[in-house]
């Protein structure tokens, strides 16, 4: 607990991004910065492309149902690009939307595997 | 020593510079890394991004945003772009490179040039002036050089729209929105101009079944439903839904959505209101003929409709007429049934009914080694951006795979591809000296891309693009960087 208060007072959070096959990676993010730039600074596989403007869905991650429910609610139009995101869950939101704040210290977020999905186009 | 040098370096052609092959090209790189030696982009056009630039509407620029991430790759000192430099036959008289030549001289060659012809529907009155594509219409205010002339009309009243994409709402909502919202997009002048003094009052957008099959997406529809000065119907009784739809709707959450906002914009059919223009998404119509007006000769003048049912089960419904039909007056059809792929080399084992390249599921091009498709013409016209990209994602990590076994099963079986040796580097370029004179290099292109922010900068808008050929090559090829 005492890092966790610690890493808050520098704005400093941890963003937790896994893959469908168990691997994990922990990164340092700061508070207010949103999930596909700490992804983007860390080189995690997310893009996005229409530069975090809630016109594509490249940046679909799914969270972590504990840390969901913690989420500010989406506005529509988010959950209008989430429709076409490849392997919709219903714990998925866009990564450019999600902003940090000190509460979502250790989110946990898992990049969709979009291989499987691709039959259906 | 240049041979050892040589060992694992790879050469790869990508024909089309859209976003399938912007997407694959940068997924090879990263996956093979600087065993990629040389990545060859040839495209058609004298500029890149196809639809991102042809296609997608110009009230839509956080869309364009994908072209960051092109430029990144364009920077890669593996790449190479040669616009103005047609592969195979796709126009006559415009082939310049042939797919076998692009074999010879390179490891791999993907294929990525989309679908850039257009459907027909097989209807009597179909060649009637003022009955135009959605691509044609499109491409036009998109300033798409081959699309300038358009030949329609747009002072009437009533639009008919065949067809219920996206594409089909972003065509409604260029003819309905006010000129001064488009006025601040990179629209062209021309198309802005008669969009302005246009007549158009109501847009029908018509499709053979119903909503649960529509196959625009919520975000699209939503857009046209907040459009000022724009009322959107739907008939109240197309969103009376059964009770076996009712649970098929519920199970899918975007189906949910979408009705539901369809629900919203539904009215009584006599309760339009005055003083806006309309927009009419119109179910269970299937155009049967288009008739000539009567006062203006050769022109359509109304569609005859035949009112379908839908048959079979919810998800896999087909329209069958009623035997009903339905005619709604239209100054100006435009025929938004799809994009429409074609082969552009007799050697391609090409699909003629589903008009897609044949290829293993991933994107190895079938009975021809070496050669590869990724995006619309790998899969048909149909997906967003991001499938698009998932899908070049695909033939990339195809293409990296079999480097790698190649490379594993060493240098005898990997002849002709690694090792190819001095004879491939000599065609190459033989090749790349050929079209030089023609070729736009993408520091040229980006002299073009300057000239139209310029231009653009004077009118108050992002850009206005160059819409002729020829001024466009002069541009790149004489402009001072
Ligand atoms: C009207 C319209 C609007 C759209 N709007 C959106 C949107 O808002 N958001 C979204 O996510 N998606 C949108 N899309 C979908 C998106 O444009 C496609 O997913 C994407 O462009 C497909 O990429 P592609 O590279 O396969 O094909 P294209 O984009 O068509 O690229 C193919 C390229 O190959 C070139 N070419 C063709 N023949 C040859 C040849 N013989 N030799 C060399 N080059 C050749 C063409 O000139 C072109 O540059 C839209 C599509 C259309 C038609
Ligand atoms: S980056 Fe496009 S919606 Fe997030």
């Amino acid at each position: 607990h005492t890092t966790r208060k610690a890493l808050a007072k520098e704005d400093k959070v941890r963003v937790v991004f896994k893959d469908t096959e168990g691997g994990s990676q922990v990164c340092e993010a700061r508070v207010g910065q949103n999930l596909l730039d700490v992804a983007i600074d860390n080189d995690i596989d997310l893009e996005g492309a229409c530069g975090g403007t809630l016109a594509c869905s490249t940046c679909h991650l799914i969270i972590d149902e504990e840390w969901f429910k913690k989420l500010e609610e989406p506005v529509d139009e988010e959950l209008d690009m989430l429709d076409l995101a490849i392997g919709l869950t219903d714990t998925s939101r866009l990564g450019c939307q999600i902003i940090l704040s000190p509460e979502l210290d250790g989110i946990e977020v898992t990049l969709p595997d979009e291989q499987n999905d691709l039959r259906q186009f | 020593m240049a041979g050892l040098l040589r060992r694992g370096a790879r050469q790869i052609a990508v024909v089309g510079g859209g976003p399938s092959g912007f997407y694959t090209a940068q997924y090879l790189l990263k996956y093979l890394g600087g065993s990629l030696q040389q990545l060859d982009m040839f495209e058609r056009l004298p500029a890149p991004y196809g639809l991102v630039r042809y296609g997608v509407a110009p009230d839509h620029p956080e869309v364009k945003n994908c072209i960051a991430q092109f430029e990144a790759v364009a920077e890669n000192p593996a790449f190479r772009f040669f616009g103005n430099v047609p592969v195979g036959d796709t126009l006559p008289g415009q082939q310049s490179v042939k797919l076998e030549e692009l074999r010879e001289a390179y490891d791999a060659v993907v294929l990525s040039y989309g679908t850039i012809r257009e459907r027909r529907l097989g209807v009597p009155g179909e060649d009637l002036g003022n009955v135009i594509s959605a691509r044609e219409f499109v491409g036009w205010y998109n300033g798409h050089p081959e699309h300038q002339q358009l030949p329609a009309d747009l002072h009437g009243k009533n639009v008919v729209i065949v067809g219920q994409g996206n594409v089909a709402l972003d065509c409604a909502r260029m003819l309905l929105a006010d000129p001064s919202y488009l006025r601040k997009t990179d629209i062209t002048e021309t198309a802005l101009q008669h969009l302005h003094s246009s007549g158009i009052q109501r847009v029908s957008v018509v499709g053979r079944r119903g909503p649960i099959e529509a196959a625009f997406t919520i975000k699209e529809l939503r857009e046209l439903t907040k459009l000022s000065g724009v009322a959107c119907h739907v008939d109240k009784h197309h969103v009376d839904f059964t009770q076996d739809e009712r649970d098929y709707i519920k199970a899918t959450r975007r189906i949910t959505r979408m009705m539901k906002l369809l629900a919203d914009v539904a009215v009584a059919p006599d309760t339009h209101a005055d003083g806006v223009k309309h927009c009419d998404i119109q179910f269970f119509l299937s155009p049967k003929e288009f008739r000539e007006s009567t006062d203006n000769g050769g022109r359509v003048g109304e569609v005859v409709f035949n009112v379908m049912k839908l048959e079979g089960d919810i998800g896999r419904r087909r329209a069958v007429p009623t035997g009903q039909e339905r005619t709604l007056p239209a100054d100006l059809v435009i025929k938004s049934i799809g994009y429409q792929g074609h082969s552009i080399d007799p050697a391609l084992p090409y699909d003629p009914t589903r008009n897609v390249i044949r290829h293993d599921g991933v994107g190895r091009v079938s009975g021809l080694d070496g050669v590869y498709c990724s995006g619309w013409i790998k899969n048909g016209p149909a997906g967003i951006i991001a499938t698009t990209m998932v899908d070049a994602n695909n033939t990339a990590r195809a293409i990296a795979d079999d480097f790698s076994d190649a490379n594993a099963a060493g240098p005898t079986a990997a002849a002709g591809s690694g090792d190819g040796g001095d004879d491939r580097d000599d065609k190459r370029e033989q090749l790349v000296n050929r079209i030089a004179p023609q070729a736009v290099s993408f520091e040229q292109w980006k002299k073009l891309e300057a000239w139209e922010r310029q231009q653009g900068k004077q009118l108050g808008k992002p850009a206005e693009k160059c819409t002729d050929a020829e001024q466009m090559l002069h541009i790149c090829h004489n402009a001072p960087s």
